[in-house]
């Protein structure tokens, strides 16, 4: 409470709250408009809020953040165009509702599920986040070490099919954090002579060019569809008819909010992987209504999404540690003010922290109130022409990662990265990995180096500490039950093969 | 709406297919060459230090990752598994007017400290937005707009500071 009390005073600011309005506002309309996510918003933006007060950058970072996960099931739901990943579930159920005259219903369900999940999750970060941070202040480097290793897995274990990509991708932001000088030897490392390199790549400038650059060259190349959707666009609006639906299904609702909470509270992984989980469970109940305008689709899938946000920023103010990429590039704001997440600051720092939990409830206010009056405009967004985007967004880049140091060398390097992005777009690498291995990497090193220095080398230090070897114990069952699993299902076909053998009638 | 281009431009499959699996047996090759000359390129590798107080234990473990993982990739693309791009993000590149757009961005950042950053921005908007096909009329507005409005916010309101441009009158 003291907490909510230190933010409702830091938000309190015209700056803060001007930020909020914008941030929320430009959120809306960048879920709305498909390719452009978060990550590329916030990604260009983060070098703008170097400037601002630390609290006003966080706030409009947050509020793009948390905007675009409503702004993307507009146009799942009237035009079958996902504008998120996390949004493709909503469009199962959206969409088909829509087709039938019903589409101010199915926009009024998806923004409410996602309002409910939005203020639960914002509680759950009230009441998770200084527990779980005190927990934590008693970790040691091995606890670090295998907590930052158990975030790692679960980045690739959310590429299901996927493992190898993201593997790589991870290693290559590992190994680009590892650029510079060794914070522990002073030594350096991979810095080919050049005094540039000696300060390593800078992470704003890497985000910049794979999610900013890279789908904005994606955008120069491609023309919109003339002319078929201004009808269905034109009937995006709210029915306060259905604004209290949602609970007539008090039961997807509250699996859905839960599921959409916890998965945003494990370490790097993001919505879309909720919204699925939610989705499916709900279908798991209804298979024959589900994928033809059940509302409960609706609800998982929205309620899941937006849960999300607060989730994942439990264990990036508590640990240090982001929930997803978004967040990831997100601690890009605390950092640069000089303010480091993780258990200390909630001693440190309680305004900012309630700062954060106030604004995110304010901040899900605003937009379920600018959703209600401008629906219909915002949805119109969706028109633009996306070569228009991606110059803007080419222009944005530029200044963004130029601004950081007001130096070339960071434009070049964002550039760099940008070209290095659309090979891996075009090859189906995913950049998140990158930017999560980049984040984690510094954290991962000097917790493993210290722990392996206090042990000598053992690695036995990692299950001696009961909190580290309960952490191992998850891991060991994340990468095992998979593989036990395939084993005892390649078995099967061989064991039923000697059971026909042994009783041929 | 839904992005589309025209189909003359597009990257087609097969030949997508084929650039991936050359930068994906790259980064394999890149990442077991660092791997291999890190020692060299990483100063105060000693024999006689314990491993993890070794400056070069984390980034070759991290190299092997990238090596291990990038060679897994390779064999399955040659062994013909799907690419598994990504559908709301996936390209279809118009791969010319990629190559235009990394070209000219290249330009305006090496334009701006000749001309500053005003002009650089109108010259790169107008350029890039002629060159994919907007017409003459849209970028000559957006030049205007957007360039205004980026000096504005961050030259004028958060004091990004440019060097005196190289070819400025009277220079």
């Amino acid at each position: 409470m003291n907490e909510l009390m230190l933010g409702l005073g830091t938000v309190m600011h015209w700056s803060v709250l001007a930020s909020l309005v914008i941030g929320a506002a430009m959120g809306i309309v960048i879920g709305v408009l498909p390719g452009l996510g978060p990550g590329v918003a916030i990604s260009v933006l983060l070098p703008v809020t170097y400037g601002m007060p630390p609290m006003a950058g966080l706030v409009l970072l947050l509020g793009i953040y948390c905007g675009a996960f409503y702004g993307g099931a507009v146009t799942s739901i009237l035009i079958r165009t996902p504008g998120e990943a996390s949004s493709i579930m909503t469009m199962f159920d959206g969409y088909p509702m829509a087709a039938r005259g019903e589409a101010q219903r199915a926009l009024t369900l998806a923004f409410s599920s996602a309002f409910v999940g939005g203020i639960v999750s914002v509680i759950f970060l009230l009441f998770a986040a200084r527990p779980l941070a005190e927990f934590a202040g008693r970790f040691g480097a091995a606890e670090y070490t295998v907590a930052a290793l158990l975030s790692l897995i679960c980045v690739v274990k959310a590429y299901r099919g996927k493992t190898p990509q993201a593997a790589v991708m991870l290693g290559v932001g590992l190994f680009i954090g590892t650029i510079g000088i060794d914070p522990t030897s002073q030594e350096m490392r991979f810095t080919f002579g050049s005094s540039e390199l000696m300060t390593g790549l800078p992470l704003p400038a890497v985000v910049v060019g794979v999610f900013g650059m890279a789908q904005a060259f994606v955008m120069i190349g491609m023309r919109p569809c003339s002319g078929q959707s201004a009808g269905e666009l034109a009937s995006a609006g709210v029915s306060f008819k259905s604004m209290f639906e949602l609970f007539r299904y008090p039961s997807t609702l509250s699996k859905s909010v839960g599921i959409g909470v916890l998965i945003g509270a494990l370490p790097a992984v993001g919505a879309a992987l909720s919204t699925s989980l939610s989705y499916f469970e709900a279908r798991r109940h209804n298979p024959d209504t589900f994928g033809k305008g059940d509302p409960r689709g609706i609800i998982a899938a929205e309620a899941a999404n937006n849960s999300n946000s607060g989730g994942a920023l439990v264990p990036l103010l508590a640990l240090g540690i982001p929930g997803d990429a978004v967040t990831a590039i997100i601690m890009g704001v605390f950092i640069v003010h000089g303010v480091f997440p993780g258990p200390n600051l909630f001693s440190e720092r309680p305004d900012l922290v309630g700062g954060v939990m106030v604004s995110m409830l304010l901040i899900n206010v605003t937009i379920m109130l600018m959703l209600v009056l401008l629906v219909r405009y915002v949805a119109l967004c969706v028109r633009v022409d996306p070569r228009v985007l991606g110059v803007i967004i080419l222009a944005l880049c530029f200044i963004g990662s130029y601004s950081l140091s007001n130096s070339f060398y960071y434009a070049w390097v964002a550039f760099g990265f940008g070209v290095f992005g659309w090979f891996c777009a075009i090859s189906g690498l995913p950049a998140v990995p990158l930017v999560l291995g980049m984040v984690l990497q510094d954290l991962l090193e000097t917790s493993l180096r210290q722990a392996l220095s206090v042990s000598e080398g053992s690695l036995l230090i990692f299950v001696q500490r009961p909190v580290s070897a309960a952490l191992v114990a998850v891991i060991a069952f994340m990468i095992g039950w998979p593989l036990l699993r395939r084993f005892r299902q390649s078995r099967r076909p061989a064991a039923a093969a000697v059971k026909i053998e042994e009783n041929p009638t | 709406m839904t992005m589309e281009t025209t189909a003359h431009q597009e990257l087609g499959e097969r030949a997508q297919r084929r650039l991936a699996l050359a930068f994906s047996a790259t980064i394999a090759l890149g990442g077991t060459a660092l791997l291999v000359l890190a020692p060299v390129l990483i100063a105060g590798v000693r024999a006689d230090v314990p491993f993890y107080k070794s400056p070069a234990f984390f980034p070759m473990g991290s190299l092997a990752i990238v090596a291990i993982a990038a060679a897994l990739h390779t064999l399955r693309l040659l062994r013909g598994a799907d690419l598994e791009v990504d559908d709301i993000d996936e390209p279809a590149a118009n791969w010319r007017m990629v190559l235009v757009a990394g070209a000219t961005y290249a330009g305006y950042i090496a334009l701006v400290p000749l001309v500053g950053y005003g002009a650089g921005t109108a010259v790169f908007v107008l350029a890039l937005g002629a060159l994919a096909r907007l017409g003459w009329k849209l970028p000559l507005a957006m030049a205007v707009i957007l360039g205004a409005a980026l000096f504005g916010v961050f030259v004028l309101g958060l004091n990004v500071w440019f060097p005196a441009p190289i070819l400025a009158f009277g220079h």
